[in-house]
Protein backbone atom coordinates (compact mmCIF):
# COMPACT_ATOMS: atom_id res chain seq x y z
CA UNK A 1 0.00 0.00 0.00
CA UNK A 2 1.77 3.40 -0.71
CA UNK A 3 1.66 5.67 2.62
CA UNK A 4 0.28 8.75 1.08
CA UNK A 5 -1.22 12.03 2.40
CA UNK A 6 -5.07 10.53 2.07
CA UNK A 7 -3.53 7.40 4.26
CA UNK A 8 -1.86 10.08 6.96
CA UNK A 9 -5.32 11.93 7.19
CA UNK A 10 -7.39 8.76 7.51
CA UNK A 11 -4.64 7.18 10.13
CA UNK A 12 -5.25 10.95 12.09
CA UNK A 13 -8.37 10.77 11.82
CA UNK A 14 -8.70 7.56 13.32
CA UNK A 15 -5.94 8.20 16.17
CA UNK A 16 -7.88 11.87 17.27
CA UNK A 17 -11.11 9.64 17.50
CA UNK A 18 -9.57 7.24 19.53
CA UNK A 19 -7.30 9.13 21.72
CA UNK A 20 -10.44 11.69 22.53
CA UNK A 21 -12.55 8.76 23.23
CA UNK A 22 -9.78 7.05 25.80
CA UNK A 23 -8.76 10.50 27.72
CA UNK A 24 -12.63 11.21 28.35
CA UNK A 25 -13.14 7.47 29.23
CA UNK A 26 -10.82 8.13 31.50
CA UNK A 27 -12.24 11.64 32.90
CA UNK A 28 -15.63 9.60 33.41
CA UNK A 29 -13.85 6.87 35.08
CA UNK A 30 -12.30 9.24 37.90
CA UNK A 31 -15.21 11.27 38.09
CA UNK A 32 -17.62 7.90 39.38
CA UNK A 33 -14.15 7.07 41.69
CA UNK A 34 -14.43 10.42 42.96
CA UNK A 35 -18.18 9.93 44.75
CA UNK A 36 -17.58 9.38 48.29
CA UNK A 37 -15.49 10.05 51.09
CA UNK A 38 -12.17 9.73 50.79
CA UNK A 39 -10.13 11.66 48.71
CA UNK A 40 -13.89 13.11 46.67
CA UNK A 41 -13.50 16.20 44.70
CA UNK A 42 -17.14 16.11 44.31
CA UNK A 43 -20.39 15.11 46.47
CA UNK A 44 -19.95 14.72 50.31
CA UNK A 45 -16.21 15.23 50.69
CA UNK A 46 -16.12 15.55 54.80
CA UNK A 47 -17.48 14.30 57.64
CA UNK A 48 -14.92 15.54 59.80
CA UNK A 49 -16.38 17.32 63.19
CA UNK A 50 -15.42 21.75 63.29
CA UNK A 51 -17.42 24.10 65.04
CA UNK A 52 -19.01 27.16 63.03
CA UNK A 53 -16.95 29.78 63.32
CA UNK A 54 -18.22 33.86 63.62
CA UNK A 55 -20.46 34.72 60.94
CA UNK A 56 -22.58 37.64 59.84
CA UNK A 57 -25.21 37.56 57.86
CA UNK A 58 -27.56 39.54 56.55
CA UNK A 59 -31.82 37.74 55.48
CA UNK A 60 -33.93 38.83 52.65
CA UNK A 61 -35.12 41.36 54.50
CA UNK A 62 -31.92 43.22 55.20
CA UNK A 63 -31.90 42.23 58.58
CA UNK A 64 -29.06 40.63 60.50
CA UNK A 65 -29.55 36.84 61.36
CA UNK A 66 -28.78 36.57 65.24
CA UNK A 67 -25.45 35.58 65.81
CA UNK A 68 -26.43 31.98 67.27
CA UNK A 69 -29.69 31.54 65.30
CA UNK A 70 -27.31 28.44 63.46
CA UNK A 71 -25.66 27.16 65.78
CA UNK A 72 -29.34 25.58 66.97
CA UNK A 73 -30.69 22.30 66.02
CA UNK A 74 -29.95 21.27 62.51
CA UNK A 75 -29.12 23.33 59.70
CA UNK A 76 -28.32 22.90 56.25
CA UNK A 77 -26.56 25.66 54.32
CA UNK A 78 -26.02 26.09 50.84
CA UNK A 79 -23.62 28.23 49.16
CA UNK A 80 -24.46 29.53 45.61
CA UNK A 81 -23.43 32.27 43.11
CA UNK A 82 -25.72 33.78 40.65
CA UNK A 83 -25.73 32.61 37.16
CA UNK A 84 -23.65 29.28 38.00
CA UNK A 85 -25.06 26.79 36.52
CA UNK A 86 -24.75 24.18 38.84
CA UNK A 87 -25.97 26.52 41.27
CA UNK A 88 -29.22 26.99 39.37
CA UNK A 89 -29.65 23.01 39.21
CA UNK A 90 -28.58 23.20 42.70
CA UNK A 91 -31.34 25.43 43.70
CA UNK A 92 -34.05 23.24 42.15
CA UNK A 93 -32.87 20.13 44.42
CA UNK A 94 -32.66 22.51 47.17
CA UNK A 95 -36.36 23.66 46.84
CA UNK A 96 -37.83 20.51 46.43
CA UNK A 97 -35.98 19.33 49.75
CA UNK A 98 -36.63 22.06 51.68
CA UNK A 99 -40.33 21.62 51.03
CA UNK A 100 -39.83 17.94 52.20
CA UNK A 101 -38.19 18.97 55.21
CA UNK A 102 -38.65 17.59 58.92
CA UNK A 103 -39.18 20.46 61.08
CA UNK A 104 -35.63 19.49 62.98
CA UNK A 105 -33.72 20.53 60.05
CA UNK A 106 -33.64 24.68 58.64
CA UNK A 107 -32.33 24.94 55.43
CA UNK A 108 -30.57 28.12 54.01
CA UNK A 109 -29.37 29.43 51.03
CA UNK A 110 -26.20 31.50 51.19
CA UNK A 111 -25.21 34.13 48.97
CA UNK A 112 -22.16 35.94 48.80
CA UNK A 113 -23.17 38.82 45.92
CA UNK A 114 -24.88 41.64 46.38
CA UNK A 115 -28.57 41.42 47.95
CA UNK A 116 -30.09 42.96 44.66
CA UNK A 117 -28.61 39.96 42.62
CA UNK A 118 -29.87 37.45 45.02
CA UNK A 119 -33.16 39.17 45.15
CA UNK A 120 -32.89 39.03 41.36
CA UNK A 121 -31.98 34.95 41.33
CA UNK A 122 -34.16 34.25 44.51
CA UNK A 123 -37.04 35.42 42.11
CA UNK A 124 -35.83 34.31 38.46
CA UNK A 125 -35.72 30.01 39.35
CA UNK A 126 -38.55 30.84 42.06
CA UNK A 127 -36.01 29.03 45.39
CA UNK A 128 -38.18 28.17 47.84
CA UNK A 129 -36.24 28.50 50.68
CA UNK A 130 -34.73 31.29 52.79
CA UNK A 131 -31.23 33.11 50.94
CA UNK A 132 -29.40 34.90 53.48
CA UNK A 133 -25.78 37.03 52.47
CA UNK A 134 -22.72 35.96 53.98
CA UNK A 135 -21.36 39.81 54.93
CA UNK A 136 -17.92 40.36 53.93
CA UNK A 137 -17.68 36.25 53.20
CA UNK A 138 -16.90 36.33 56.99
CA UNK A 139 -18.06 32.96 56.99
CA UNK A 140 -16.77 31.96 53.47
CA UNK A 141 -13.23 32.58 54.15
CA UNK A 142 -13.72 31.24 57.57
CA UNK A 143 -14.17 27.91 56.20
CA UNK A 144 -12.61 28.01 53.02
CA UNK A 145 -14.82 27.98 50.18
CA UNK A 146 -14.12 28.02 47.20
CA UNK A 147 -16.68 25.59 45.30
CA UNK A 148 -20.00 26.96 44.52
CA UNK A 149 -22.78 25.33 45.18
CA UNK A 150 -21.15 23.77 48.41
CA UNK A 151 -23.16 22.79 51.20
CA UNK A 152 -22.28 22.21 55.47
CA UNK A 153 -24.82 20.49 57.95
CA UNK A 154 -24.15 22.50 60.98
CA UNK A 155 -25.34 20.50 63.84
CA UNK A 156 -25.98 22.36 67.45
CA UNK A 157 -23.64 24.51 66.16
CA UNK A 158 -20.77 22.03 64.81
CA UNK A 159 -20.29 21.53 61.04
CA UNK A 160 -20.36 17.77 61.14
CA UNK A 161 -20.83 17.13 56.93
CA UNK A 162 -19.47 18.96 53.71
CA UNK A 163 -20.78 18.65 50.25
CA UNK A 164 -19.23 20.17 46.87
CA UNK A 165 -20.69 20.38 43.92
CA UNK A 166 -23.76 20.22 42.29
CA UNK A 167 -26.23 17.13 43.69
CA UNK A 168 -25.99 14.85 41.48
CA UNK A 169 -27.52 11.31 43.36
CA UNK A 170 -30.56 13.43 45.26
CA UNK A 171 -31.57 10.16 47.32
CA UNK A 172 -27.92 9.57 48.48
CA UNK A 173 -28.13 13.53 49.82
CA UNK A 174 -31.56 12.62 52.02
CA UNK A 175 -29.93 9.45 53.03
CA UNK A 176 -27.25 11.59 54.15
CA UNK A 177 -29.21 14.20 55.92
CA UNK A 178 -31.02 11.63 57.66
CA UNK A 179 -34.56 12.22 56.06
CA UNK A 180 -35.01 8.77 54.70
CA UNK B 1 -9.48 4.20 0.91
CA UNK B 2 -11.07 7.76 2.10
CA UNK B 3 -11.07 10.68 0.37
CA UNK B 4 -9.03 13.78 1.40
CA UNK B 5 -12.78 15.04 1.64
CA UNK B 6 -14.31 12.49 3.30
CA UNK B 7 -11.06 12.53 6.25
CA UNK B 8 -10.96 16.13 6.75
CA UNK B 9 -14.74 15.78 7.22
CA UNK B 10 -14.03 12.66 9.88
CA UNK B 11 -11.55 14.85 10.96
CA UNK B 12 -14.05 17.78 11.91
CA UNK B 13 -16.86 15.42 13.63
CA UNK B 14 -14.39 13.76 15.67
CA UNK B 15 -12.96 17.15 16.97
CA UNK B 16 -16.60 18.42 17.59
CA UNK B 17 -17.36 15.04 19.41
CA UNK B 18 -14.93 15.54 21.59
CA UNK B 19 -15.51 19.00 22.70
CA UNK B 20 -19.09 18.74 23.58
CA UNK B 21 -18.08 15.54 25.43
CA UNK B 22 -15.69 17.88 27.27
CA UNK B 23 -17.87 20.96 27.59
CA UNK B 24 -18.40 22.11 30.74
CA UNK B 25 -21.19 24.12 32.54
CA UNK B 26 -21.33 27.88 32.48
CA UNK B 27 -19.54 30.19 35.49
CA UNK B 28 -19.37 33.72 35.51
CA UNK B 29 -15.96 34.49 35.33
CA UNK B 30 -15.70 37.24 37.69
CA UNK B 31 -18.28 39.10 40.08
CA UNK B 32 -18.55 41.35 43.27
CA UNK B 33 -19.17 40.35 46.61
CA UNK B 34 -21.42 42.66 48.76
CA UNK B 35 -20.67 45.07 51.23
CA UNK B 36 -22.06 46.25 54.50
CA UNK B 37 -21.03 47.81 57.88
CA UNK B 38 -17.25 46.34 58.30
CA UNK B 39 -17.53 43.50 55.65
CA UNK B 40 -14.98 44.20 52.96
CA UNK B 41 -16.03 44.00 49.45
CA UNK B 42 -13.96 41.06 47.62
CA UNK B 43 -13.65 40.32 43.48
CA UNK B 44 -13.93 36.67 42.96
CA UNK B 45 -12.39 35.07 39.93
CA UNK B 46 -12.73 31.83 38.17
CA UNK B 47 -10.28 29.81 38.47
CA UNK B 48 -11.81 26.02 37.17
CA UNK B 49 -15.64 24.58 36.46
CA UNK B 50 -16.65 21.97 36.27
CA UNK B 51 -20.49 20.38 35.21
CA UNK B 52 -21.00 19.97 38.92
CA UNK B 53 -19.21 23.65 40.31
CA UNK B 54 -17.15 26.83 39.61
CA UNK B 55 -14.08 27.77 41.62
CA UNK B 56 -13.55 30.89 42.67
CA UNK B 57 -10.41 32.64 44.28
CA UNK B 58 -11.43 36.05 45.84
CA UNK B 59 -9.73 39.10 46.58
CA UNK B 60 -9.81 41.84 48.74
CA UNK B 61 -10.40 45.18 46.80
CA UNK B 62 -7.43 47.08 46.30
Amino acid sequence: MTWNRTTSLTALVVFTAAAGFFATGLIAHKRTEAVGVEGASVGLVSTTRRPLPDYQMIGDDMQEVPADSLRHGRVLLVYLTTSCDPCVQEAGVISRLYRDAPPDLSVYGVGIEKPAQLKTFVKQFDLKFPVLVDVGLQLARAIDIHHFPSKYLVEDGVITKEWRGKTRDEAALRRQLGLQ
Amino acid sequence: MLSLRRSIALLVIAVAALLAQTATAYCPSRFQTAQFGDGQPYTCWLTGQDDDYCYYDCYLNA
